[in-house]
């Protein structure tokens, strides 16, 4: 390598680069990522530190960008649906039911009734075993090693339920269009009620072990506060909206499927919207999903898991539509146009991470860098989600 | 649900949509130079932003915002259409700010400019790609009328009612 070369490569990438020098002299800038621990996959973030605090940050995205967009034009409706699980691997049937939703209102596809609590029941299933993981590794995050260790034996089983119906353990492609792949077993039904009764059980240890210590609650507590206008202009959903005191879920909002005939509770958060109010909504939820679940299995109706009228292949007519539903990180939208072909014409994918993560480089403006590790952890981030 | 403030826009058409079918509650068609003050105006009625979404079609790109609401749920969409020879809107990341990254998004997708945009660099895509992935063949692009609206009534039943799905 000659010098020239060299002192290029100290310069730093583009990304480096394009942060300009700021205000202040006798500044550091430092590149967290894209292979930090606490970053959770592959996202870069560029900070500029004077001592231990931030001045400024620059997330960079697009390490494991993998245009699924584009994959959307090239494939047909039905092959589409794999790629699905793969945008967000902890949510992957809130993924399924976005576009298998989308799919369905554009084609004017129904949906037979015992699929449509199938799919609440392993959606919401699947909602906990993602808080499962955030909640272990948030918890790694900020020093504390066990609670991945309680989170994980819990979640095996609840993947070995899940594993039952759909035949995969993480990237599910579960959904239908018109239903679902395959019908549950009574040993599944059975399973969960009892997964369920022990989760009740496990939760209050939970709390007592972690929510109530007091090593977390320093590190969460008025750590990263979101309030409303910051929320509002970055269009944050999910547990990062509710943290901050708005009842904003899809599942109420704007019911699909069968919500409305559930009753549970959106959990919001008390008073700052700090990382602990998000720590304490993402917990609550996980036991109104167990409300929904019981709820679901003890009047699970009779009949098949597709529609009779289910299409064998699939046509889709002229036109553009838009679905949403609540994942674990918020708001999931598809947004899909076709032309009458066999493929769609384009499929665009919201992902609540990103709006999410959009607003972390205002956040911690002026917070220790240690902080910035426990906000964006309380983010919840699923990086392939954000970059797609 | 109140929609006055859309009545008062300026823009080239306003529809009521289905919400069941399209997804959305309104369909608000604004020229370029009419974007920054729908989204003021979107923005003062208490919405936020949930995606910009482009679509390239033969008369140019489409440029599609989405809104939504806490309180009283129903989306708002807009829609500006752009010449394919200067793909030029107006940005409203000063607005609002989660639009920062979707332009950044589909200025790399899709090449389309965002005038005033404080940092429309590359966010997804390399720095260095030099093209923009999403655009579409001349030949494979769909009309306007075709597609972007949902029509009223489908002309045909788009599926064959039988059996079960493989």
């Amino acid at each position: 390598m000659n010098p020239e070369q060299a002192f290029r490569n100290l310069a730093g990438d583009f990304y480096t680069r394009s942060l300009q020098p700021g205000p202040t002299e006798n500044t550091l800038i430092l590149n967290m990522g894209p292979q930090h621990p606490s970053t959770h996959g592959v996202l870069r973030i560029v900070l500029e530190l004077d001592g231990e605090y931030i001045l400024r940050a620059d997330p960079v995205l697009g390490y494991i960008h993998r245009m699924h967009e584009k994959m959307g034009e090239v494939k047909t409706f039905a092959q589409y649906l794999p790629n699905m699980g793969r945008v967000d691997y902890l949510h992957a049937l809130a993924w399924n039911w976005a576009y298998v939703g989308a799919v369905e209102k554009l084609c004017g596809v129904e949906v037979s009734e015992r699929a449509e609590y199938l799919r609440v029941v392993t959606s919401e299933m699947n909602r906990i075993s993602s808080h499962f993981v955030w909640w272990g590794a948030y918890l790694l995050d900020l020093g504390a090693f066990t609670p991945i260790m309680y989170a994980f034996d819990d979640r095996e089983w609840l993947l070995d339920l899940l594993q039952i119906v759909t035949g995969s353990r993480l990237t599910y492609c579960y959904f239908r269009f018109g239903g679902v792949s395959d019908d549950v077993t009574p040993e599944f039904v059975e399973g969960t009620l009892k997964w369920c009764e022990h989760m009740r059980e496990r939760l209050p240890m939970y709390k007592a072990l972690v929510t109530d210590n007091v090593i977390l609650r320093n590190r969460c507590e008025e750590i990263g506060p979101i309030d409303l206008d910051m929320a509002r202009r970055y269009g944050a959903t999910g547990p990062v909206l509710r943290g901050s005191g708005v009842a904003y879920d899809v599942r109420r909002a704007e019911p699909y499927s069968v919500y409305d005939r559930f009753q549970f509770e959106i959990p919001v958060g008390t008073g700052a919207g700090d990382a602990m109010d998000r720590y304490l909504v993402r917990l609550a939820e996980i036991e109104q999903s167990l409300n929904i679940i019981e709820q679901a299995l003890k009047t699970l109706p009779e009949g098949p898991h597709m529609h009779e009228k289910a299409p064998k292949r699939l046509k889709a007519p002229k036109g553009e539509t838009y679905f949403a539903v609540e994942g674990a990180r918020g708001k999931i939208g598809v947004h899909l146009l076709s032309d009458g072909g066999k493929n769609p014409y384009r499929v665009k994918l919201r992902a609540p991470g990103f709006s999410n993560l959009s607003l972390f480089a205002e956040l911690v403006r002026g917070v220790l860098l240690a902080d910035a590790v426990s906000i964006l952890g309380s983010l919840d981030m699923v990086i392939p989600e954000i970059d797609r | 649900m109140s929609f006055t403030w859309i009545e008062k826009l300026e823009a080239e058409k306003k529809t009521e949509t289905d919400y069941r079918k399209s997804g959305s509650r309104w369909e608000v068609v604004v020229k370029p130079e009419q974007v920054e003050a729908a989204a003021r105006a979107a923005w003062d009625a208490g919405y936020f932003i949930e995606d910009i979404s482009v679509v390239d079609l033969q008369e140019g790109f489409l440029v599609v915002y989405h809104f939504d609401h806490w309180q009283s749920p129903g989306r708002v969409t807009f829609k500006v259409l752009v010449p394919h020879e200067k793909p030029e809107v107006p940005t409203i990341s000063h607005i609002h700010s989660g639009a920062n990254w979707h332009e950044r998004e589909s200025f790399d997708f899709f090449g389309v400019v965002f005038t005033g945009h404080p940092d429309l660099k590359p966010l997804l895509l390399p720095d260095d790609l030099g093209f923009h992935p999403l655009l579409k063949k001349p030949e494979e692009r769909a009309s306007l009328d075709a597609i972007a609206n949902v029509p009223e009534k489908p002309q045909e039943k788009p599926q064959e009612a039988s059996g079960q799905a493989p």
